[in-house]
């Protein structure tokens, strides 16, 4: 479903179980008293009670084993010597261990000890940490990394692909090229971070697990060239900086030599030591443009900070400025760098424009305009859409106005949203310039189909372009409204409608024509629909689906239809037919033990009071019933052209059709105009043995030979014996065996009844 | 009674400490077991798992927001029983196929696979903490609770439009925010 895609994902759906609980608390203040739901009646509530007495009663029960078990272990540790000797005694946790040794590096992990650390990785990540202990302490190059033991802390780095890890701890700069760090301790599975704001490890362990990670990687050595006559930091100035840092312990740029003197494109850049003054600037996305003027020179940043450090203190520009930390000559030094060496460096790539051949390009100085204004105009559409939401909740103007404009600003940097940022995709479609008027697709990767006519002509914007604007005197406007307010003439529309044919030109083989397709008007659909519905009911499943309201004009409207396999009452089985809204590739669903596959991507659904349910969901919920999962499975395949007789055994005409359905879309869905038929040779208690065929399907006159369980099965062609078997379900007669949906003796039946139809085929 | 006195009930290991969590989000816990549970049976049986579960874990957990605990708790009950359920009614040898792709995403796959569950909830815990409050909240109703659109526009005063329009756009940059992070979706 197009509204939660993004949920779908085990993964994320995974994820949303990590959500801070101060959201969640955050949340349940819009719950405050709620009413009864259904109301236990009192016999139930008696049941309660009694179920709490006979619940806590067990959970006495275990707190008192929980309570004697470790008493016990213990006991049996101590007088035996060691922990973790006997594989087999049960260990509740790493803290009953006793080491002769504060720090082992190679420390060899027992399965007692493998049996505690796979109960706290179970328990945080949902399965063990490894089967063996060998598994356990695997020290794979490039890959997993055991580290050993530190006190009772065991030290794993696990592979993690674009994780580079610099930071800093203790008097070491860690820099590692991968991965994730994770300390399991006591009861409990620590990350890095975690980790590092315990007190649990000392500076030894520190050092000596600094001295592993050197070993375990030795040849990541952060290379630094600088031009000549640039100051090269020393590790102490770097340890000085760092401890007077002020940021998260998450996120550090002076982790290391490497990480504060590097000079990469949108990330980091080093000016140099000016007299006792360091200066870096880092691309930070909370940091929008700042231009400054200083002792007469100007300074433009597009984004980012920097940092002036100096004499274990760091400064801003602003405050860098107020407390004169740097002389006129350095000032000037430090503008000479910036000019000569820092903006060419940090030039914006004006290569992510799609230029269309002959379309005049435009300036530099046009190009920097455009962004500062496209930055604006989208900062005023966050900030009335922020503060719209603020008036909603009940904020006073003020306090909406501020929280806009911050929510705003944040967004705003976050999106970084900046029309020259090549690898944030926020690219325009430039189709050139008229006078003082520009003309752009503002690219929106998750835009729908746009069809409109403007001024005569019909304009089908492709899915993944936008809004076609008009930029002219610092300000965006949309192409239609333009034309409207007269700001654009017919001659422009007409000047864009054929910059438009012509960048559309190489993939205009796909779209049947510049009109939408016939296909795509409501009413519609892609296939036929058994139901009919209503413009006016389509309407509103559309609406309902598409959940987007500043999208539904009618002329868009008329790109999506519904088709309807099911309907009772105010329920209906829909599948939506709409350009640009599936991405998925063939899948299927099993409701009540019936498949429904689904070849395109597209998914039914029931569509009850403005909610959607997959088939699933509903049949779980009740809203539909096994009997209506079957006759919406016998509407779907109306679209299939079938014989209804079968030979030389008789099979039930709805079986028929709910075979052949599946068996048409697993293979490559329908073909108009082909006819399906069934031949069946047995019948078994869990199915049927049959060959499908179709008139749009020739097989190779190959004479074939299956033999199943000892028994030969000739055929005259390469097509062989299928078996159907769950109402939709079909396989090879061998698959049927071993699955145990076909007896030996039926497989028997089955060739008898085979081979006395075809004698020919066994002389 | 207040939470905190609730939580000093379980620690000194009072019974009278079940009986206040019911009577005070008792309702709650019903409520959003029926997001995730049809059968009344279900939800009430889950309630009760969550009661037991309260009496074991704390101590030695002392929530700080006793509330958001019992939620927590109460929703990961829920959505346990109903992924037992499906299973039920499943059958043997009956697989739903999208879920069988899903867990092929497991099998062989190493531990780093789990971890960008991990990650990925940090990401968006980071995402959500830049959210204004209402548009974190709507977030939370919807995702976490499961909530219909027509129940968060009762609870939250918004328009259903304007729900849905909000539920859009955190998901688009969502999953923009998590394309960058790299992390497949």
């Amino acid at each position: 479903m197009k509204k939660d895609t993004a949920f779908e994902d085990k993964r994320l759906l995974e994820a949303i179980n990590h959500i801070d609980s101060r959201y969640i608390s955050e949340a349940m203040e819009y719950y405050g008293d709620l009413p009864p739901v259904g109301g236990l009646p009192e016999r139930d509530k008696r049941v309660t009670r009694k179920s709490i007495r006979y619940a806590l009663a067990i959970a006495a029960c275990f707190l008192l084993i929980g309570a004697v078990i470790p008493v016990v272990t213990n006991i049996i540790q101590k007088f035996s010597g060691s922990a973790g000797g006997n594989p087999e005694e049960t260990i509740l946790s790493l803290e009953d261990f006793v080491y002769d040794t504060e720090i082992d590096t190679d420390h060899v992990i027992t399965e007692a000890e493998l049996g505690a650390i796979n109960k706290l990785w179970l328990y945080e990540f949902g399965k063990k940490f490894a089967e063996t202990p060998e598994e356990a302490m695997r020290r794979e190059t490039k890959g997993d990394f055991y580290f050993g033991r530190y006190g009772r802390t065991f030290v794993f780095y696990i592979k993690q692909f674009n994780m580079d890890m610099e930071f800093r701890w203790g008097k070491h700069n860690f820099v590692m090229p991968w991965g994730l760090f994770f300390f399991i301790n006591g009861d409990k599975v620590y990350t890095r971070q975690e980790f590092m704001v315990t007190d649990l490890f000392t500076q030894e362990h520190i050092d000596t697990l600094y001295d592993s990670c050197m070993n375990f990687y030795p040849t990541y050595v952060p290379v630094i060239t600088l031009p000549e006559g640039d100051h090269v930091l020393s590790s102490e100035e770097l340890a000085a900086m760092q401890e007077a840092f002020d940021g998260s312990v998450k996120y550090s740029i002076f982790a290391s030599l490497e990480s504060t003197m590097g000079r990469k494109q949108n990330s980091s850049y080093y000016f140099g030591k000016f007299g006792d003054t360091v200066i870096v600037w880092v691309n930070e996305v909370d940091e929008l443009r700042h231009g400054f003027e200083w002792s007469g020179y100007n300074f433009d940043f597009n984004f980012g900070r920097l940092y002036f450090y100096e004499n274990g203190k760091f400064y801003d520009h602003i405050t860098a400025a107020e407390n004169n930390i740097m002389t006129a000559e350095e000032i000037k030094a430090f503008y000479d760098h910036y000019s000569e060496r820092f903006v060419p460096f940090n030039a914006i790539p004006y290569t992510c424009l799609e230029f269309t051949d002959g379309v005049e390009k435009l300036t530099d100085a046009e190009m920097r305009s455009i962004d500062e204004a496209y930055a604006a105009w989208k900062y005023e559409q966050e900030y009335k859409y922020y503060y719209e939401i603020y008036i909603e909740s009940k904020y006073t103007e003020q306090e909406a106005h501020e929280s806009a404009d911050r929510a705003a600003y944040r967004q705003l940097s976050r999106d970084n949203r900046h029309f020259f940022k090549e690898e944030n995709y926020q690219t325009f479609r430039y189709y050139g310039k008229k006078g003082n008027k520009v003309f752009l697709v503002e690219k929106d990767r998750y835009a729908d189909w746009n069809v409109f006519d403007l001024a005569g002509y019909k304009f089908v914007i492709d899915g993944g372009a936008g809004d076609v604007l008009v930029y002219s005197g610092g300000e965006f406007t949309d192409l239609s409204e333009a034309y409207e307010k007269g700001m654009i003439s017919k001659e422009d529309v007409k000047f864009v409608y054929e910059r438009h044919l012509a960048y559309t030109e190489y993939f205009r083989d796909g779209m049947e024509e510049i009109a939408p397709p016939a296909r795509l008007k409501i009413g519609v659909p892609y296939n036929e629909s058994p139901i009919k519905l209503s413009e006016e009911l389509q309407r509103e499943i559309v609406w309902e689906y598409i959940a987007d309201s500043t999208r539904l004009e009618e002329d868009l409207m008329s790109s999506y239809a519904v088709r309807c396999y099911g309907r009772s009452g105010d329920t209906y089985a829909v599948m939506i037919d709409g350009p640009w809204l599936y991405t998925q590739a063939m899948r299927s669903e099993i409701v009540a033990g019936y498949t429904f596959s689904f070849s395109d991507g597209q998914q039914m659904y029931i569509y009850k009071q403005g909610e959607f349910y997959s088939l699933r969901k509903a049949y779980e919920l009740g809203i539909v019933t096994e009997e209506d999962i079957v006759a919406i499975k016998w509407a779907k395949t109306a679209p299939y052209t079938y014989e209804t007789a079968t030979a030389p055994i008789k099979i039930d005409e709805k079986e028929v059709a709910l075979y052949i359905s599946t068996y048409a879309v697993s293979k490559g869905g329908h073909k108009k105009g082909a006819v399906y038929s069934m031949r069946c040779y047995g019948k078994a208690e869990r199915g049927y043995a049959v060959f499908i065929d179709c008139t749009d399907k020739v097989y190779a006159e190959t004479r074939t030979v299956e033999t199943v369980c000892g028994y030969e099965f000739i055929y005259p062609t390469e097509q062989t014996m299928l078996f159907c078997y769950n109402w939709s379900d079909t396989s090879s007669l061998a698959e049927a065996l071993e699955n145990d949906y076909l007896e030996e003796s039926e497989l028997k039946e089955i060739y008898e009844t085979y081979r006395a139809e075809h004698p020919e085929l066994y002389k | 009674m207040k939470d905190e006195k609730i939580i000093e009930l379980f620690f000194a290991r009072d019974e009278e400490a079940i009986r206040e969590t019911q009577n005070k989000y008792g309702n709650l816990c019903l409520y959003i077991a029926a997001n995730f549970l049809a059968l009344r049976e279900d939800r009430e049986e889950c309630v009760n798992d969550t009661l037991l579960e309260l009496w074991q874990s704390i101590p030695p957990e002392k929530p700080i927001d006793l509330r958001a605990y019992v939620a927590t708790i109460v929703r990961s009950r829920a959505i346990d029983k109903s992924r037992a359920n499906n299973a039920w009614k499943r059958g043997g040898n009956v697989q739903i196929v999208g879920e069988e792709f899903l867990s092929m995403l497991d099998d062989g796959c190493d531990l780093a696979e789990d971890y960008e569950s991990v990650r990925a909830g940090r990401v968006i815990n980071d995402y959500l903490g830049a959210l204004p409050k209402p548009e974190r909240a709507v977030f939370i109703m919807r995702y976490w609770l499961d909530e219909s659109i027509t129940n968060i526009s009762a609870r939250t005063g918004f328009s259903e439009g304007r729900i849905k329009m909000m539920l859009m756009r955190t998901r688009k940059k969502l999953e923009e925010r998590l394309r960058l992070e790299g992390i497949t979706v």
